[in-house]
């Protein structure tokens, strides 16, 4: 967690002040932790916390003394000002922190040889550096029973809480909750829900960062290592295509832990994690994972090596009068390029398709200024169009919050329910009324001074009208600028490198399929895809979990995980961002770039990338948006690449026809009921599934009832789910979720995602 | 002259003819050690059959050699290993690493690691000497080095 | 008790607040007053007319030693167990009340219902320590133990109307 607000010394509004005897800078009005630590002088602190918004000053523990000030003040409360003579180190100072120390051990329980947080626990830290050598502490402490179930992923040990009120922060000031409270007072005070309840929520495992102390601690993660058994790696979440950046805790092999980085990416997560990003790395140590390639040989199915995999890969493929290489939206670049040099020279006569690439006629839109996620905390309007942020992009939500804290106007228009409807105004628009819809909003960007719109790919792909109103209305305000939530992952990066979306294969022979981590039959036009595949040649398939294609494959090759290997995505903000390898993964694995370039020798054409770096360097100097970037100008944090041109106008602005009888379907996807909430042991408990919502008059009208079962039938498939009723939700309209593993939902649309109408029965 | 020479020569030799001999008759006879010295680890239980060690692998960041693995677990009130709210579910010393430090012992917040007193460690195999828990918490088994013809040498 | 009943009894006193969250207090003694105690419906009743969580409005009520999230007796009897008073036997005086009315040693509603013995902060009598104080109405001091009997026996006797908030 980072300790201190960064601060900026080259700014022009410094101002000098005296800092134990030396004349120093730092920006006015800068709080004096920061100022000092931007100085190089450390003052202990235990409740300041520069992302949790106003300083508290509930611990007590970074009192200095200011002159002018009477007695001691509060370093993370009070502001830097010009001339201020500041004393960190005097005597009085000294003993009133250890005075302070002592007094917050006083009920602490010292149990850090059996405690999670020893070894990285600030409260050790501090102690040993500011604190007193011991105790005069001899009546008997404070004791409750422990640890308590905060959540099914949270334990809380109330013994060790020393009241910093971070996590109370958190949950009012930024997820906005308000579920978690201090409850009593004086020392009885305890961090507790509402009677009864487990703290549920999208962002709760983020309270285990910010605790300074071992008072909460991560359930999966409990007693499973110390700091010195491990090793950290800095990578970035490919859960959602925000992109948050993680660090990786390995212990013996395995993923055991993910959390916030230390020095946080400002422009992405800020830290922060959603429950998925943080826990789905369970879902690696999955029965589900893939640990021994497969070969289907003449009706017997049988385990074989990887090499054997591989040579056998190459052998049905090379055979094949023509391929098709199938890419899944969260391949890395260097996967896709390879797969990409792969079917233009070695693979006979291949073409190439991702699910990733969508809205081929949103060019004009992609062509604005593109804006960073940490772009909205600056921005005075942000429209969101589209998309549900709060589920399927989470972090997002969070900025989202943080820019309504500071005063941005919040407008969210799209034909989906939103969590965020709270925030601000709220245009709920039916199918095919998104530009409609976008009226206000529109009228608003051109008024005010730093609009910035967060799109959703798949809701404009869908109304590719609106795209246009939208694109108009940003290009005539100058400062204007958008951030584009694309559906996966890496699609911004298969984009970059030119990747067609797969949907115009379908109605193709298909011929050979080599499908890197790619499951069309689980997508939309699941049913077409099958029976693409079924009446295809042989299927060769490299992926890292078990799925519907893995059961129909040829050879199966077992590959990375994104925990597992090294690459580069492009995420939210065309942020190309580094994974890094925190894992080994299974021993009959390996990564995705090195299986394809095995494969390539055994095509008989080698291509000669000996590492993920010269893949990227390859891909850099083929696709233009990329050029210009390596490893090392990546670094930890990543770097933007170019915003493509908008040469893809096709198609632009026409509206796009609903298919079939009945109500129009708008479908969604949640991030917490994915695949990784759902194969997470630590997750599955919270993990949610498919539904579909109506308005309760639209369901008196079609005769279902809430809870019950319904079927929705469309041109392209037919699924059973459960019915949820909201009032909220818009009538004439069905709303249902997507992408839940094993659901149905998916097949009811089509493989270009052409918008569909439903009808709906009680099943 | 040269018988002088001779004969110095010897002087050594034949001086400690005389003496009584400093060595013993290992393995038959041993050399008492030292109070502290430090011999293999033993890992101790409580009298109620609880296990010290909580698994906290404080010894683990103290080794110097790197020889010992913790893996540690949670206790549950139907399996209730140690007194604490852990227990190590694994603990190995990799005797062929072990340079007899102590500080493992000294690392211990809970006295539940110490270095005793037995020395005659050796194997035939170098897998054995990865000690595992049960082994560490049961008393030394007694090593009775062998004779070629496969007797054992002390009767 | 219902959020349109307390929303309906905060709706003219609405003003006097600079922030909506301080209507709290006074819906909870409000809710409060019918029971004499509150359940957790009542916090989540109180939290709906006020537009906070009920974690909120809970921790809002588990802060003050007055308003009650556990039935009470008829009478309630603090005992100050802040400094002064507890240099003054404030400790003997409790645990002698606490024995007294059958209640464990951190206080508790004796079993015939009528008096809740509980410990309090600081009441402002600390010229008077120790003291204890019933119903938040009397305060006493310097209590000894047959005075504080003499109390206890003399609130048994008397019929008294459950206040609003004690």
């Amino acid at each position: 967690m980072p300790d201190y607000a960064p601060v900026d010394l080259t700014g022009t509004d410094l101002v000098e002040f005296e800092l134990n005897g030396r004349t120093v800078k730092a920006p006015a009005g800068t709080m004096l932790v920061d100022a000092c630590a931007a100085n190089g002088v450390e003052v202990p602190i235990f409740c300041y916390e520069p992302r949790l918004g106003d300083p508290l000053g509930a611990c007590r523990q970074c009192l200095v003394s200011v002159e002018g000030i009477p007695g001691l003040t509060t370093a993370c409360s009070t502001p830097v000002a010009a001339e201020m003579m500041v004393d960190t180190v005097s005597e009085e100072v000294r003993e009133a922190q250890d005075g302070i120390l002592e007094l917050l051990l006083e009920n602490h329980p010292l149990d850090c040889p059996v405690c999670d947080k020893g070894g990285e626990c600030p409260l050790q830290d501090r102690t040993f550096r500011f604190g007193p050598g011991e105790s005069r502490m001899v009546e008997p402490k404070r004791h409750f029973p422990k640890p308590l179930k905060l959540s099914p992923q949270i334990a809380l040990d109330r013994e060790r809480c020393i009241s910093c009120y971070r996590c109370v922060r958190f949950s009012q000031d930024v997820s906005e909750d308000g579920n978690l409270t201090m409850s009593e007072r004086g020392g009885r005070s305890e961090i507790t829900t509402f009677t009864g309840d487990s703290y549920n929520g999208r962002f709760t495992g983020n309270v285990i960062d910010l605790c300074p102390v071992g008072a909460l601690t991560s359930i999966p993660y409990r007693f499973t290592s110390r700091p010195w058994d491990i090793q950290n790696t800095p990578s970035v979440c490919a859960s959602c295509s925000v992109g948050c950046n993680t660090e990786l805790t390995l212990r013996e092999g395995e993923i055991k832990r993910v959390q916030g980085r230390d020095e946080p990416n400002w422009q992405v997560e800020e830290g922060w994690l959603c429950n998925v990003g943080r826990w789905g790395y369970g879902a690696d140590q999955a029965p589900q994972r893939l640990r021994q390639p497969i070969l289907r040989d003449g009706g017997e199915t049988r385990e074989c090596s990887l090499e054997e995999a591989v040579a056998a890969a190459g052998l049905v493929l090379a055979h094949e009068a023509h391929t098709t290489v199938l890419l899944g939206g969260d391949v890395t670049v260097e996967e896709a390029f390879i797969a990409k040099e792969l079917a233009a020279g070695p693979l006979p006569d291949a073409q190439v398709g991702s699910a990733g690439v969508v809205g081929a006629a949103l060019g004009p839109l992609r062509a604005l200024p593109a804006a960073q996620l940490g772009d909205i905390d600056g921005a005075d309007l942000v429209v969101v169009v589209g998309g549900d942020p709060a589920n399927q992009h989470p972090v997002a939500e969070l900025r989202l919050r943080k820019a309504r804290r500071a005063g941005a106007r919040i407008v969210l228009v799209g034909p989906r329910a939103q969590e965020l409807e709270s925030l601000g105004e709220s245009i709920r628009t039916a199918p095919g009324n998104l530009a409609e819809g976008l009226t206000s909003a529109v009228a608003q960007i051109a008024t005010v001074k730093r609009p910035l719109v967060v799109w959703d790919e798949l809701d404009l792909d869908a109304e590719p009208d609106a795209a246009v109103v939208l694109a108009t209305a940003l290009g005539d305000n100058a400062a204007a600028s958008q951030l584009e939530l694309t559906s996966e992952v890496n699609g911004a990066g298969l984009r970059a490198l030119g990747v067609a979306p797969h949907s115009r294969l379908v109605d193709q022979d298909l011929g050979g399929v080599l499908a890197v981590r790619a499951n069309p039959g689980a997508g939309p036009g699941g049913d077409a895809w099958n029976r693409a595949l079924d009446s295809g040649g042989p299927i060769v398939v490299i992926a890292s979990h078990h799925s519907e294609l893995t059961e129909r494959a040829t050879v199966v090759i077992p590959c990375s995980s994104h925990f597992e290997h090294e690459g580069v995505l492009v995420t939210a903000g065309q942020r190309a961002q580094r994974l890094r390898p925190g894992a080994a993964g299974p021993e009959q694995s390996a990564p995705g770039w090195e299986i394809l370039i095995a494969l390539s020798h055994r095509l008989g054409v080698a291509l000669e990338y000996r590492s993920p770096r010269s893949a990227f360097a390859a891909a850099t100097a083929s696709a233009p948006a990329l050029s210009g970037l390596d490893y090392d100008t990546l670094g930890d944090l990543g770097a933007e690449i170019a915003t493509s041109p908008a040469s893809d106008v096709n198609g632009a602005g026409a509206p796009r026809a609903h298919d079939g009888e009945g109500l129009p379907l708008v479908t969604g996807r949640s991030v917490f009921g994915g695949p990784e909430a759902h194969l997470s042991e630590g997750l599955v408990v919270t993990a949610t599934g498919e539904e579909a919502v109506l308005h309760p008059a639209e369901a008196a009208r079609l005769n279902v009832a809430d809870a019950n079962l319904i079927t929705l039938n469309s041109p392209n498939g037919e699924c059973t789910v459960r019915l949820r009723l909201d009032p909220g939700a818009p009538e004439g309209a069905v709303f249902a979720v997507r992408g839940v593993p094993g659901g149905t939902v998916e097949s009811l649309l089509a493989p270009d995602r052409a918008p569909v109408n439903v009808t709906v029965n009680t099943a | 002259m040269s018988v002088q020479n001779t004969l110095k020569g010897f002087r050594v030799t034949f001086r400690h003819l005389l003496k009584r001999p400093e060595t013993i008759g290992y393995p038959e006879k041993k050399t008492p050690v030292f109070p502290r010295f430090r011999g293999r680890h033993r890992l101790w239980s409580f009298d109620n059959g609880l296990e010290k060690c909580v698994g906290c692998s404080l010894c683990v960041a103290a080794c110097p050699a790197d020889c010992i693995r913790v893996v540690a677990e949670e206790n549950t009130p139907d399996n209730r290993v140690s007194a604490g709210e852990r227990y190590a579910r694994i603990y190995e010393i990799n005797m062929s690493r072990c340079i007899f430090c102590g500080y493992c012992e000294i690392a211990c917040p809970f006295d539940a690691i110490t270095l005793e007193h037995e020395y005659e460690l050796s194997e035939y195999d170098r897998g054995a000497l990865v000690y595992t828990k049960d082994m560490l918490l049961a008393e030394h088994p007694k090593k009775v080095p062998l004779r070629e013809d496969g007797s054992a040498a002390s009767g | 008790m219902t959020a349109e009943e307390i929303r309906a009894h905060l709706d003219p006193i609405r003003d006097q607040f600079a922030e909506e969250r301080s209507l709290v207090l006074p819906a909870l003694k409000f809710a409060q007053g019918e029971k004499g105690h509150l359940t957790g419906d009542d916090v989540t009743e109180v939290a709906a007319a006020t537009n906070l969580t009920p974690a909120y409005v809970e921790s809002i009520a588990s802060f003050y030693d007055r308003i009650y999230l556990d039935p009470v007796g008829k009478r309630v009897v603090s005992v100050c167990v802040s400094l002064s008073c507890m240099l003054n036997g404030s400790d003997e005086l409790l645990e002698h009340l606490c024995s007294r009315e059958g209640v464990s040693h951190e206080g508790g509603t004796s079993a015939d219902g009528e008096i809740t013995v509980q410990e309090a902060q600081c009441l402002g009598a600390c010229d008077r320590a120790p003291c204890l104080q019933v119903d938040a109405e009397e305060t006493m001091g310097p209590v000894t133990l047959s005075e504080a009997d003499a109390v206890a026996d003399r609130l048994r006797a008397e019929p008294q109307p459950r206040p609003v908030l004690r």
